[in-house]
């Protein structure tokens, strides 16, 4: 037993400095992508401060904190004991289970724990911080780094992929780029069912939202929530407010605003976007996006994207996302006639000319399938190196020195975008 | 240390609570949320506790005088009443007026509002409290969702079951017999799917499909009797909208009605309720000898959708012999304004029959235009109940075990997705109070909070007991008393 107070204080600097370490472990060794992505793409956790997402740092190091203040105030309780009633062995359980205690919470939480959150999604913690990466900078706007990051990646997974390619899609660099990663994942396939991961479903708000179908984006958002119980995911509730902004439902929009509103991270951005008092960028942004919804009522039978991307596209011509994800869709499942048959309709005869060396490459395939005359290759072949290039091709079929032709794809790569 | 102690322990006390100084009258009643101003209540109710509209608001302080006597006072950051003294002041104001004094401090002024008022209805609310499915909103399927009952006297919520209790199994609705738990039907679907079948005989857990039938049983009713419930059997679909203005359009591709025998598990079949068109949602009236539905014309489905329009029908029921009619007569017929008629729900003191409208289908919830009519049986009158609709959807009405006119109903007023209960009386007109939203402790908070649909609500006179554990072990047991068709 310990003979004076100046013991009990040496014990508790100790205990100090072990739960400053557990903090430190806490907050530094996860890389801080885990920690921006609390209640985003795979996670239901909630903080000691609610659920709030993208603290960055700050949610972790309050939580840890707090964690501590309660710890050290549940470590004093002994000392107080000590004080009055003597009962020592009493007060040393209680320090030691307070010390034991924080390291089995840290231990709970650290990469060395098999129920570790990322393993349970199969992904390394390196892999999943680098996953998180890319639907983080996808988040944020930042298109470029969503890219480079997915291209630095060290194992590719179906989120890199995905995001890759909805990256590109903004930037209109979709058809030039899919065939440069993999997997070739567009998500168009995906559906939302009981089967699918929730991962994947957490996805799928941002294509649809992407492409203007808010419906399925509010579907998708929603089922994020239902499917991971008790989730109050931060980032689906503002994507309900966005799409219910978009689609100029101010009832149900100012019902997720009212919502975020009390979140530190997305009050400004609730209060920016409250009808009535939105900021200027904050319209322009869901006035540009209103442009793009499908206005059409009816009922949709089945949930096959093929079916919303036309529906989209019937709806507003200058969809150029969802026109570049139909084609590219077809190119991925190697359905030429398809691919020519869309580009015919969205494309030729709307004089809404999507040149791209990928789609130039799959309508040579259809051309040369079909034995079409010259002037069917003058009037859709407009790049000359194509022709050139598909005869070189052909002369030598099959050959890695075309890796990443449309060409090669088309003979030679297996189909990976899958039906999820 | 212990004075350290003393002091925080003094500041928390005293943190919430200010009195006002230098006010100011602003000659307006105040916004408050909920909107409980001028609404009449029954005395039972838990308190009827709001916050000022206003996001700003320092502190509240309310007082609260009635009529007829009594005083009671609460200050803080909303109006949160305490339980107790509220019903003495209730109780003792039963048919008179209370009123609300309403001082708030805004920006670091306190403001005077002008007082508004609340009736003590004369007509008790005899139940015990309300039952309900809560449910993230319709879109197409569940995952944490469970049954739930609401005292109304206070604020407890209790899980009468959830899915997690039986493996994540789907909950249709509760059914009691006019608010009596003792006689309910719960539907599990899934897996271990089963109807849990509650009468005087105990629990029964049988399986309701058969192969003669169309669907297992879906919406039921009971009959006053007791060994009755008749249901709708159905084989529901879902598709989604194509444009923002509407979400999900629920439609059956078959429906019909028959009557379970829960005494011999057998399904009492009428060639009048089980033909090629729709029916569904059937209600007995209140002396049982009378089961009204809701039926519309065949239409291929889900091409002719929004032509499904059903009409209000009864067939003559014979409890004696347990047997339906063999003729259906049309009360209600809307083929003509082009309208679809939903959940009819007669009055337990005969009186009268409340539904809803909507453009066409047989998910009021999801038309945004669904609103609450009322017929009055005798007279066949019927009316639009305006001083309840809102422009959004209205439905899912049911009546107070105790015939007191008291009802609630759902409504989607509130954000367009989210549907939430009300409560209102009818008086002997037919014409209604204002309604009224559920009262929560704070309930700005918890409806601002709350990402769940109030689905399917009805009053319960008293507190349903199911022991979760051996409903359990039932349901996952797979043993089914299997229902038979009544030849």
């Amino acid at each position: 037993m310990l003979k004076n107070k100046y013991e009990y204080i040496a014990i508790g600097v100790v205990a100090f400095v072990i739960i400053a370490i557990c903090v430190f472990l806490e907050v530094c060794y996860p890389y801080h992508y885990y920690w921006q992505e609390q209640n985003a793409l795979f996670s239901d956790i909630y903080t000691l401060f609610g659920p709030y997402y993208y603290y960055k740092y700050a949610g972790p190091i309050l939580q840890m904190l707090s964690f501590l203040v309660i710890l050290l105030i549940l470590g004093y309780v002994p000392y107080i004991i000590i004080r009055k009633t003597g009962k020592k062995v009493l007060a040393n359980v209680i320090i030691t289970a307070v010390i034991l205690s924080d390291i089995y919470y840290t231990y709970l939480r650290s990469p060395f724990n098999e129920e570790y959150r990322p393993y349970q999604y199969g992904l390394s913690h390196h892999d999943f911080e680098q996953t998180l990466s890319v639907e983080t900078e996808y988040y944020f706007g930042n298109y470029r780094k969503v890219i480079d990051n997915a291209m630095k990646a060290d194992n590719p997974n179906i989120v890199m992929g995905f995001y890759y390619n909805l990256a590109n899609a903004q930037l209109g660099l979709l058809p030039d780029n899919i065939l440069k990663y993999d997997p070739k994942e567009l998500g168009t396939l995906w559906k939302i069912g009981e089967d699918t991961p929730i991962a994947v479903i957490n996805m799928m708000n941002d294509l649809y939202y992407a492409l203007g179908d808010m419906v399925y984006a509010e579907r998708a958002a929603m089922m994020s929530c239902v499917f991971s119980p008790n989730n109050k995911n931060m980032k689906m509730l503002k994507r309900l407010a966005e799409v219910n902004l978009v689609s100029a439902d101010t009832l149900a929009a100012m019902k997720y605003l009212r919502y975020l509103a009390y979140t530190p991270i997305y009050s400004k951005w609730a209060k920016e976007h409250t009808p009535g008092k939105m900021k200027d960028g904050a319209r322009l942004s869901i006035e540009t996006k209103r442009k793009y919804i499908n206005k059409q009522d009816t009922l949709r039978l089945g949930d096959n994207c093929r079916t919303i991307l036309i529906e989209l596209l019937e709806s507003n011509p200058d969809n150029e996302l969802a026109l570049d994800y139909l084609l590219c869709t077809d190119l991925m499942l190697k359905e030429i006639g398809t691919f020519k048959d869309d580009y015919d309709h969205y494309c030729m005869q709307r004089g809404n000319i999507r040149l791209s060396v990928l789609y130039q490459q799959a309508l040579a395939i259809f051309l040369a399938g079909t034995e079409a005359p010259k002037e069917e290759w003058e009037r859709y072949i407009s790049m000359p190196d194509v022709v050139q290039e598909f005869r070189q091709y052909n002369s030598h079929r099959g050959s890695e020195a075309f890796k990443g032709t449309y060409w090669y794809y088309f003979d030679k790569e297996d189909n990976n975008t899958k039906r999820r | 240390m212990k004075y350290l102690l003393l002091i925080i322990t003094i500041i928390l006390l005293v943190a919430c609570v200010e009195h006002p100084s230098n006010v100011t009258k602003v000659g307006i009643q105040p916004k408050i949320y909920p909107d409980y101003i001028g609404v009449t209540i029954p005395s039972e109710i838990a308190p009827m506790n709001f916050s000022l509209e206003e996001e700003n608001v320092e502190c509240i302080e309310v007082t609260v005088k009635g009529v007829n006597g009594g005083e009671i006072h609460t200050n803080g950051e909303w109006a949160d009443f305490d339980i107790e003294d509220w019903h003495n002041l209730t109780r003792q104001n039963i048919g008179a007026t209370l009123k609300f004094s309403v001082v708030a401090k805004i920006e670091g002024k306190w403001k005077q509002y002008d007082t508004f008022e609340m009736y003590v209805s004369e007509r008790p609310m005899s139940d015990y409290g309300v039952t309900y499915r809560r449910i993230a909103p319709g879109f197409e399927t569940f995952s944490n969702i469970g049954i739930y009952q609401r005292c109304l006297a206070n604020f407890e919520e209790y899980a009468i079951l959830e899915s997690r209790a039986v493996d994540g199994g789907c909950m249709n609705c509760h059914y009691s017999n006019r608010g009596n738990p003792d006689q309910f039907s719960l539907h599990i679907r899934g897996k271990h799917g089963c109807t849990i079948l509650r009468n005087e005989d105990g629990d029964k857990y049988v399986d309701t499909k058969t192969k003669e039938t169309v669907g297992s049983c879906t919406y039921g009713y009971w009959h006053p009797g007791g060994r009755y419930c008749a249901y709708s059997l159905n084989r529901i679909y879902q598709n989604f909208y194509v444009g923002p203005d509407k979400i999900i359009e629920p439609w059956d591709a078959v429906s019909d009605i028959a009557v379970l025998d829960t005494k011999t598990n057998e399904l009492i079949m009428s060639s009048a309720t089980s033909t090629k068109d729709f029916e569904t949602t059937p209600a007995f009236s209140a002396d049982g000898k009378t089961l009204y539905f809701c039926k519309a014309q065949y239409r291929d489905m889900p091409a002719g959708y929004d032509k499904v329009c059903y009409s209000l029908c009864s067939i003559t029921f014979d409890e004696e012999h347990g047997r339906m009619g063999d003729s259906v007569s049309v009360i209600i017929d809307v083929e003509k304004i082009k309208k679809s008629l939903s959940l009819p729900r007669p009055s337990f003191d005969g009186r009268w029959l409340m539904y809803c409208l909507s453009d066409y289908g047989t998910t009021p919830l999801n038309r945004m235009e669904s609103d609450l009519y009322i017929m009055d049986i005798q007279t066949g009158e019927t009316r639009l109940m305006d001083e309840v609709n809102s422009r959004e959807a209205d439905a899912y009405h049911n009546w107070s075990s105790g015939a007191n006119g008291w009802f609630l109903f759902g409504s989607k007023r509130e954000d367009h997705i989210y549907s939430l209960l009300y409560f209102a009386c009818v008086d002997e007109t037919g014409h209604s109070t204002k309604p009224f939203l559920m009262p929560q402790r704070n309930p700005k908070k918890y409806y601002r909070d709350n990402l769940h649909s109030f689905n399917a609500p009805d009053f319960t006179a008293k507190k349903v007991e199911l022991d979760v554990i051996q409903t359990r072990a039932r349901v996952m047991s797979e043993s089914r008393e299997q229902v038979k068709v009544k030849h």
